[in-house]
């Protein structure tokens, strides 16, 4: 963008500052998102309040942290990714459907500041869906904390380590959401085809194909939606978490998981992100509005 | 400097494998000057809308080229467009914020402070309906809104498609007021429009556009100063009026339109043309004295043996 460009100056802000309260003001008038959102904290509440009310009912429960780290970040975050996903299409498709995509260029934006209003809008979203999933379950989980006797931090770093890697899986899963939006830009089928790929794209089918090719097998865990997976429960960050689970699958008699290449599929998570936002983009410029 | 250049600006759609596409825009070139309340006419689908969008960057061209004051390339027509207002085909607002938020987002979108919103709503009238919702506002609010948002940031140039469309009577004459107020306060108007009439009475230019091309662009008082012509209608054949018409000293022409004769000829030698008739033994039944308008001009250049241009 060029000087004249990154500044309005009726009001000294960078364009910038302007898209971010732009795309956040419409974020929360948007009753699609807010009811996203409620559902996602409902669910939120629903599991970790139920454990948290377990412990409280039973001796032989506990729901505390840092342990609870493990309950915060598992496989069920799967549910951040498709609730915050199904808000970002909504968001974002309607804008064609009500063409205030098309408005907002006439009014002053290019397209390429459209877009990246929408790349901080999906920011925006994951932001707000974190921090959800964050508060109800460490708060809850605080809650049944002793924090007077504790042997190791409250507050690991493998827990921001954790949420951070989780905000890198929905952006992967999010951007994907992204590029189905600005290519059909309509949320229903937009919505549809997104379910589609998360559901038969990377279940079934590969199901399917690895059983006439099983040498494909190990290829198809490096899509989106199960590589994101991959980053998912607590032990990948957490020698402690690791080594609990470790103990407790020897005891039920199963083979511990190995530890993944935790750099490995964060990269993989990013590379999906950039691969399906420079796609949205490009798709996004070619067409006219 | 002209507001508005085009250059053989010219939009394909593609079609299919075996289809050349459709040519929305065919090498339109036209000029709008510095205050000038420029018409933009044409039929349906005569690409008023495409021509407009390729103008405020929301088509892009196959060919040919544009300025938008002075500037070119994509740095230049961004900025350029910072000077603009425009509202294409439908008003488009988010249908679940209010007005006053809808006029909100636009000027944070056009760098205004929120202190014009309230001087802009004053001005369309929407001062008491700023808290309902766009949804809910009935289209003549929907229209008052969308001139409202065009005039944020007061620009130099305002565009507007179709902005009566859809509104009764009286909310037409609300806007064609605005749009006159707004030419009177020396804004560059680009309007593209139906109403023809509406048209003739507010602007000072006006372009015809049919199939794609320009037909014409001019002052809409030389498209519409010409001498008005008679339209005669007798018993007898309509070549023997024609040529009996034709053979009297003041008639410059006459020509036959269907069942009639069209002739050009003073006002003040009508009653000698009649006279002239009787003698020949032709009694007119019917002798209409028939005014150039924008409408006659519109139908001559947009379908073919139709009004006014019936007279060659």
């Amino acid at each position: 963008m060029s000087a004249e460009q990154r500044t309005y100056p009726a009001l000294g802000r960078s364009v910038w500052t302007v898209l971010l309260r732009t795309e956040w003001f419409k974020a929360r008038h948007r009753l699609a998102f807010l009811v996203t959102l409620g559902l996602f904290t409902f669910v939120t509440l629903a599991d970790d309040g139920g454990s948290f009310s377990r412990a409280r009912r039973s001796a032989d429960v506990t729901y505390a942290l840092p342990e609870a780290w493990s309950s915060v970040f598992s496989e069920d975050s799967v549910l951040l990714l498709i609730f915050a996903t199904l808000a970002v299409i909504m968001l974002v498709s309607s804008e064609f459907t009500w063409r205030t995509a098309r408005q907002n260029v006439i009014d002053g934006l290019s397209k390429t500041q459209w877009f990246w209003g929408k790349v901080i809008l999906v920011l925006l979203v994951g932001i707000a869906f974190v921090v959800i999933k964050l508060t109800i379950g460490a708060g809850a989980a605080a809650l049944g904390t002793d924090f007077a006797t504790l042997s190791s931090p409250a507050f690991p770093l493998s827990a921001a380590t954790a949420a951070f890697a989780l905000f890198l899986a929905y952006l992967s899963v999010a951007s994907l959401g992204l590029l189905c939006s600005v290519a059909i830009r309509n949320s229903g089928p937009a919505i549809a085809v997104w379910f589609f790929w998360i559901t038969l794209g990377e279940q079934l089918l590969p199901a399917l194909v690895a059983r006439a090719l099983p040498v494909l097998q190990p290829l198809f865990t490096y899509l989106p939606f199960s590589a994101a997976q991959r980053v998912m429960p607590f032990w990948v960050f957490d020698g402690a978490a690791y080594g609990r689970m470790v103990e407790a699958a020897t005891a039920a008699g199963d083979q511990a998981p190995e530890l993944p290449n935790l750099m490995l599929w964060l990269g993989v998570n990013v590379g999906w992100t950039l691969v399906f936002v420079a796609t949205a983009f490009t798709v996004f410029r070619r067409r006219d509005l | 400097m002209a507001v508005i250049e085009t250059l053989e600006l010219t939009k394909r759609y593609p079609g299919g494998l075996r289809s050349r596409g459709t040519l929305a825009v065919d090498a339109v070139t036209l000029t709008v000057e510095p205050g000038q309340v420029y018409g933009f006419l044409g039929p349906n689908g005569s690409g008023k809308t495409t021509t407009i969008g390729m103008l405020l960057g929301i088509i892009t061209p196959t060919s040919g080229s544009f300025r938008l004051f002075g500037k070119s390339g994509p740095a230049g027509i961004l900025a350029a467009r910072q000077r603009i207002g425009a509202t294409l085909e439908y008003p488009n607002f988010y249908p679940y914020l209010s007005c006053r938020d809808n006029l909100r987002l636009v000027a944070r979108v056009k760098g205004r402070k929120n202190r014009e919103v309230d001087e802009v709503l004053e001005i369309v009238g929407l001062r008491d309906r700023q808290k309902t919702k766009f949804s809910a506002c009935s289209l003549g609010m929907k229209q008052r809104l969308a001139i409202g948002a065009t005039l944020l940031g007061d620009p130099e140039l305002i565009v507007l498609d179709e902005p009566a469309n859809g509104l009764d009577p009286a909310g037409q004459r609300e806007i064609r007021g605005v749009i006159q107020t707004l030419g009177e306060r020396g804004k560059t108007i680009f309007l593209s429009s139906h109403m023809l009439h509406d048209v003739e009475r507010v602007c000072t230019h006006v372009g015809i556009i049919e199939g794609g091309r320009l037909v014409t662009t001019s002052a809409v008082a030389s498209l519409t100063g010409a001498a008005p012509v008679a339209i005669l209608r007798a018993e007898c054949p309509v070549e023997r009026l024609r040529s009996a018409a034709e053979a009297f000293e003041p008639v410059r022409s006459a020509s036959v339109r269907g069942i009639d004769v069209v002739v050009e000829i003073d006002e003040g030698d009508l009653a000698g043309l009649n006279e002239h008739l009787v003698k020949q033994g032709i009694l007119l039944h019917h002798l209409t004295l028939e005014r150039q308008t924008l409408e006659n001009v519109f139908m001559r250049l947009t379908t073919p043996g139709e009004g006014f241009g019936a007279v060659a």
